[in-house]
């Protein structure tokens, strides 16, 4: 009996449980305690630590991809293959060896940079067809080999096909649109100024990641975190730098709920008692047929301008567009509630399930989240300066504590404009006139992410 | 670590390239500069719409998007705005809320109910009479 008790405990996962799981449970606390008893952004914090904690359990069939064939992640040839036809294989097992061309510029030496790359089993199974012969070249995306089960993939190996084929962020943007009335924007369209100048930190960011070592497209996928827009930082970092995805998504969330602490020192600073008493004329009323014309304006230029955000922009304006149209009212609700919902419950989960300890135990992930910072802080400074700037020029003055909310974070930032207003008079609210320079964040972040994408190949 | 040479915006940079400063500086304003044009011309469109609008769009409008209009005061005698309900209704309702609340209130708001709710008023009723209260 004592050996039967002794074979299940075999059987059991605990023994697979690593260092590396234990400080990440440590980590899922700190996440829940923060979200749960904090209130920092619980809608996505709270799904992404749970993703998080069963990312970092033995688990077995949730993350676990199907068998089926391997692709390549780049344009290169296959030097050698490890496997023959028919053999059984288990995941992580060592297939071949792939070698990529050096980036332009480079040396010629291999040894120069990291060309040569394992192609591991992603999956247990057989090999049943091995596509390509060694130093066969193929271009990004062929198939080189195929390993057959007939074991389905897990839960979140499909769920996580939503950030993959970056269908989640331009779905919550459908809701946030919905969810976004423009009208305080297009009422004093000057703010969108405001919401450009704001990206002062994403540009800033870059540069000191770069100088920190990252590459370009992590640089920009670290950056993006000053937009202070969630869907947007995932959306890139997907695209240009999936590995850092998990790191880069809990820095964006857990800064924007901090808003109301960075900001504050800094619009204090920048500003004098007086420029913070401005008082602002009251916005005009936006009739309905103005409101469309902005939705399908915005959707086209930005289109035309910067192809590579349409899925963001065009999902945005699509919401947008609905909620003000006036006869799509199901939809809009849709939009509101049951789609954003479901979609943020995905998102979140399978943000987190990518933080594994191996990858998020890392130097980098505390330099992501200095960076972080840094990134919200010069937004920050650019929405304010740019206020000050235009002040010269304009008869009705801006007061400029409503360009801080340029950073996007909508509506905490525009909300932290009413706050800091109000402490300079009492009898000043700045929070409509806030919302225009916060929605315009929200266009500034997805223009500069589409400029990134868009001047950056990946091979 | 190799540096490429500066990006052209008809250009791309290699995702894993590293860019040395003045390029990365170049790369980052050039960044700045197409964010800044592209709002600012969607700010003047804007600007120059609502213009149009503005000259076009007021008079027909402008009375539905005040909604201290379509409040009045529980003081009797004062003139209501809303021309749907007539001064003797507005009345008896100011009346109504002065004898049935205590201390002075103010009405805010009066709307009527939509005639579909009277019909999903009914349908509640219905079901509710199908239930016996113990």
């Amino acid at each position: 009996m004592i050996q039967d008790f002794f074979n299940f405990f075999q059987l059991t996962a605990f023994a697979d449980v690593t260092w590396q799981m234990l400080v990440m449970w440590g980590v899922v606390l700190v996440l829940m305690y923060l979200a749960v008893y904090k209130g920092f952004e619980p809608l996505l914090l709270v799904p992404i630590a749970f993703g998080a904690l069963l990312a970092n359990l033995p688990t077995a069939g949730l993350v676990n991809p199907p068998s089926g064939p391997i692709r390549s992640e780049a344009a290169g040839v296959v030097v050698e293959w490890k496997v023959s036809q028919g053999q059984d294989v288990r995941a992580g097992d060592l297939l071949g060896y792939f070698q990529t061309p050096p980036p332009p510029g480079a040396s010629a030496n291999p040894s120069d940079h990291d060309s040569l790359h394992e192609i591991q089993a992603k999956a247990r199974g057989k090999v049943t067809l091995l596509h390509v012969l060694p130093m066969q070249e193929v271009s990004k995306g062929q198939s080189l080999i195929e390993v057959y089960d007939h074991e389905p993939g897990g839960l979140f190996y499909y769920i996580s096909r939503g950030i993959e084929w970056e269908i989640f962020p331009p779905l919550i943007f459908l809701g946030v649109g919905a969810l976004t009335d423009f009208g305080p924007l297009i009422a004093r369209p000057l703010t969108l100024l405001l919401g450009a100048a704001a990206q002062l930190g994403v540009a800033i960011t870059f540069v000191g990641a770069m100088s920190l070592g990252f590459s370009a497209g992590e640089s920009a996928s670290i950056a993006i975190i000053g937009g202070a827009d969630g869907p947007t930082a995932i959306f890139l970092s997907s695209k240009l730098a999936p590995h850092l995805l998990p790191a880069i998504a809990v820095a964006a969330y857990s800064y924007m709920a901090l808003v109301p602490l960075i900001q504050p020192p800094i619009m204090r600073l920048l500003t004098t008692k007086n420029e913070r008493k401005i008082r602002m004329k009251s916005l005009r009323p936006v009739g309905k047929l103005e409101k469309l014309t902005f939705a399908l304006l915005v959707t086209v230029f930005c289109i035309l301008l910067v192809p590579a955000a349409a899925s963001l922009i065009g999902m945005l304006m699509l919401g947008n567009f609905l909620r003000e149209c006036g006869v799509t009212e199901r939809l809009v609700k849709a939009s509101q509630n049951e789609i954003i919902n479901i979609v943020t419950i995905f998102l979140g989960t399978s943000v987190g399930i990518t933080m594994t300890g191996e990858r998020f135990l890392r130097g980098e992930t505390l330099m992501i989240i200095g960076l972080g910072v840094l990134a919200f802080g010069f937004s920050t400074v650019g929405g304010l300066l740019m206020a000050k700037f235009l002040n010269l020029f304009v008869r009705e003055k801006i007061n400029p504590l409503i360009g801080s909310a340029g950073v996007s974070a909508v509506p905490m930032a525009a909300r932290v404009s009413q706050v800091e207003g109000l402490k300079a008079d009492p009898n000043n609210h700045l929070l409509m006139h806030a919302m225009g320079p916060n929605v315009a964040g929200v266009i500034g972040t997805a223009v500069i992410a589409g400029y990134y994408i868009a001047t950056m190949s990946v091979r | 670590m190799s540096t490429h040479p500066l990006p052209s915006i008809l250009a791309t940079v290699d995702v894993g390239a590293k860019l040395g400063i003045s390029q990365d500086l170049s790369y980052q304003g050039v960044g700045m500069a197409i964010v800044l044009l592209a709002l600012g011309a969607i700010a003047l469109v804007l600007y120059l719409l609502g213009k149009v609008f503005q000259s076009t769009v007021p008079a027909k409008e402008a009375p539905s998007l005040q909604p201290a209009r379509t409040s009045t005061s529980g003081v009797p005698g004062t003139a209501p705005a809303d021309a749907g309900i007539s001064p003797e209704t507005f009345a008896v309702i100011a009346a109504a809320v002065y004898m049935e609340l205590p201390g002075m209130s103010r009405i805010v708001e009066i709307r009527q109910s939509p005639t579909a709710q009277v019909w999903s008023m009914e349908g509640r009723r219905q079901i509710f009479q199908s239930h016996r209260v113990r």
